[in-house]
């Protein structure tokens, strides 16, 4: 935890506030009175600082049938009275080829209504691991390239409190990537450039600490 | 105080269920290649271009025809050259007519009949250095297509915005869901010759060749009706009106048709697979007699007596892979049935005049055979003229019509070992 804190908020106030991570009871959910513990102990306009690591797989159906393929994604960032939520993020996630997703998260919870998920959204861009891809229809190499994405979601809790929280988390996930390549299908050749439009369901679980 | 606004399993079920019809992965290929995109010329202004110029020079001549005193040369795809003949030895160019789109030609009485593009256009040619227009059958040959680089797709073809005059070979992306509907553009063949382009029937114009009312002919005329082959069609078209041209049935021959020749009161269709022989016993609907099967190859007919002489080349609009000249006994026209096969270079047009045959065998040159005995035509071979290289011939009033790259020839061919150029119109390189 300590060394996400620091590779994401590398300042000085950001060190201070990773600190209070591990010393903050974060216990609104029974008392109930969060926002009067959080601005207390805020050190940045009352941001607090959290963590989520959440691993799980990638659904839907590709070029192929039904696959379900890898995520692993951890997020850093500052949280605001237990109910907003602003992080960066990166991790590990498998299409046609593997790539290296980097990120915004929002989260939200509704404290009001506890029965209620916490919300999240997160858009990105992911670069590609592997340098070429056998992926046209000629069957030849292609360069790979990365490209946009976003998911929003939903979250439970699943057990845990005060700090560390066990999550199951259900999220859309849009994605585009690209596969380029130049080909001699004709007399005259030509190129041709793939462009991937992936709709998958991430079902994944975390553990958010605060 | 705790409030119960959703049952958990049921928000989980409603978002899968919301989100897991969009969880197909869409597909999408960009491709950029060089392809053949058409050029087109609106139907307006096709109408409206057959006029009578200038005379001109023969720059890539195609068939040619004769009526009377008169020569017509087909001007590859641009019009028709008008040449009075009446002294051999010195033609004379009286005018050109230019009727954009024009290979093919017929001559009923004084009127001249040709197609331009899509459309056959009557002109009276009573005085040939003023043809006029008197009619015009639109649409007659529908989605026909000028030459083009086959080795190369075809972008964007589209039939209504007029018609396709050319090609021009450009850089052109595409936008086509992954393995779908790219390779239609190709232009493909089916196993009987038929050229299609994605799901449309076309129709390709032939490659720069030479015809007369011969060999190579795609227009002819037998009494009041006009005989016409598109792609794998015979059209008949009634020529009897005085001011407009009717057009009669359409017979789907389910092969495609190079050639028609006129010989008793029959048709002789040359198909890239066999030749097909139909009645003239009701001129305004041929009807089927008979078809000798041949592989697949570009085959040229004519007819003198019992024998048909079918020449077999191989090119790459026939798919054909033999050169050879086939005697053909259609004594019994409703069982023709193979005589003898003569292996050959790669024979173009022929011709027959008294059982002499004049064979047009592309670059070894002209052949000239006596052909009465059909079982040994090789042996009898008269005379070999490797220099005369020309697509097509035609035997005539004793002058021997020849027309290739290089022109139109007409040799004295009263002695067949020697002949002797008479006159020539020469192609001249713009």
């Amino acid at each position: 935890m300590m060394l996400l804190a620091g590779l994401f908020l590398p300042s000085g106030k950001a060190a201070g506030y990773s600190i209070d991570v591990f010393t903050n009871q974060w216990t609104a959910e029974n008392s109930g009175d969060d926002t009067k513990n959080d601005s207390s102990n805020s050190v940045i306009s009352g941001g607090r600082f959290y963590s989520y690591t959440s691993a799980g797989l990638l659904i839907g159906n590709g070029e192929s049938g039904f696959l379900a393929n890898p995520s692993v994604t951890s997020v850093a960032g500052l949280s605001w009275s237990r109910q907003l939520y602003a992080g960066m993020g990166a991790g590990f996630e498998r299409y046609n080829w593997s790539v290296l997703p980097l990120f915004g998260e929002l989260r939200y919870k509704n404290k009001q209504y506890e029965r209620l998920p916490m919300i999240s959204f997160r858009a990105g861009y992911a670069l590609p691991l592997e340098k070429t891809h056998d992926g046209n229809r000629y069957q030849s190499t292609g360069n790979t390239s990365g490209g946009v994405f976003f998911s929003p979601g939903i979250s439970f809790r699943l057990a845990g409190k005060s700090g560390t929280i066990l999550m199951a988390e259900v999220a859309y996930q849009y994605q585009e990537m690209r596969l380029n390549d130049v080909k001699y299908i004709w007399d005259a050749g030509s190129s041709t450039n793939i462009r991937y439009y992936y709709n998958r369901i991430a079902i994944k679980l975390g553990i958010l600490f605060y | 105080m705790k409030t119960k606004v959703f049952h958990l399993p049921t928000l989980v079920v409603l978002f899968l269920s919301f989100f897991m019809n969009s969880c197909s992965d869409k597909i999408i290929e960009e491709i950029t290649y060089t392809a053949n995109v058409p050029v087109y010329m609106s139907f307006s202004e096709l109408r409206s271009a057959v006029k009578s110029t200038q005379s001109r020079q023969l720059v890539h001549p195609g068939k040619i025809y004769i009526k009377d005193n008169y020569l017509f040369i087909n001007e590859y795809g641009e019009g028709i050259h008008i040449i009075d003949n009446a002294d051999p030895s010195h033609p004379e160019t009286i005018s050109f007519l230019e009727i954009p789109g024009n290979y093919n030609m017929a001559v009923r009485n004084n009127i001249l009949y040709a197609d331009s593009y899509i459309d056959l256009v009557a002109l009276d040619i009573t005085d040939p250095a003023n043809p006029l227009e008197t009619g015009r059958v639109k649409n007659a040959f529908p989605n026909r297509l000028p030459q083009f680089d086959f080795n190369m797709p075809v972008y964007g073809i589209d039939f209504t915005k007029g018609v396709i005059t050319g090609f021009e070979q450009k850089v052109v992306t595409e936008l086509v869901e992954k393995e779908y509907g790219f390779l239609e553009s190709r232009l493909t063949y089916d196993n009987m010759g038929v050229a299609n382009l994605g799901s449309s029937e076309v129709s390709v114009s032939p490659s720069q060749s030479a015809g007369i009312g011969g060999s190579m002919a795609r227009f002819t005329i037998n009494g009041q009706f006009l005989y016409a082959i598109h792609n794998d069609a015979l059209k008949v078209f009634d020529l009897a009106g005085t001011d407009s041209i009717q057009t009669r049935t359409e017979i789907y021959l389910g092969r495609q048709v190079e050639t028609i020749f006129p010989y008793n009161n029959h048709l002789f269709l040359g198909t890239t697979t066999g030749m097909l022989v139909y009645s003239l016993g009701n001129p305004s609907d041929p009807s089927y007699v008979s078809v000798f099967e041949h592989i697949n190859s570009c085959d040229p007919v004519v007819i003198e007596g019992n024998y048909a002489y079918v020449t077999l080349r191989s090119g790459t609009q026939c798919n054909g892979f033999v050169n050879q000249l086939d005697v053909v006994d259609i004594s019994s026209i409703a069982h023709p049935f193979l005589v003898k096969s003569y292996p050959m270079f790669n024979p173009h047009g022929l011709g027959i005049d008294n059982h002499i045959l004049f064979i047009c065998d592309g670059d070894a040159g002209l052949k000239v055979y006596n052909a009465a005995d059909p079982m040994n035509i090789h042996m009898n071979q008269i005379a070999h003229f490797q220099d005369i290289r020309t697509y097509d011939v035609i035997p005539w009033n004793g002058i021997l019509m020849l027309i290739g790259d290089d022109g139109l020839f007409q040799y004295d061919y009263s002695d067949l070992s020697d002949l002797r150029l008479i006159s020539s119109i020469p192609v001249v390189e713009p």
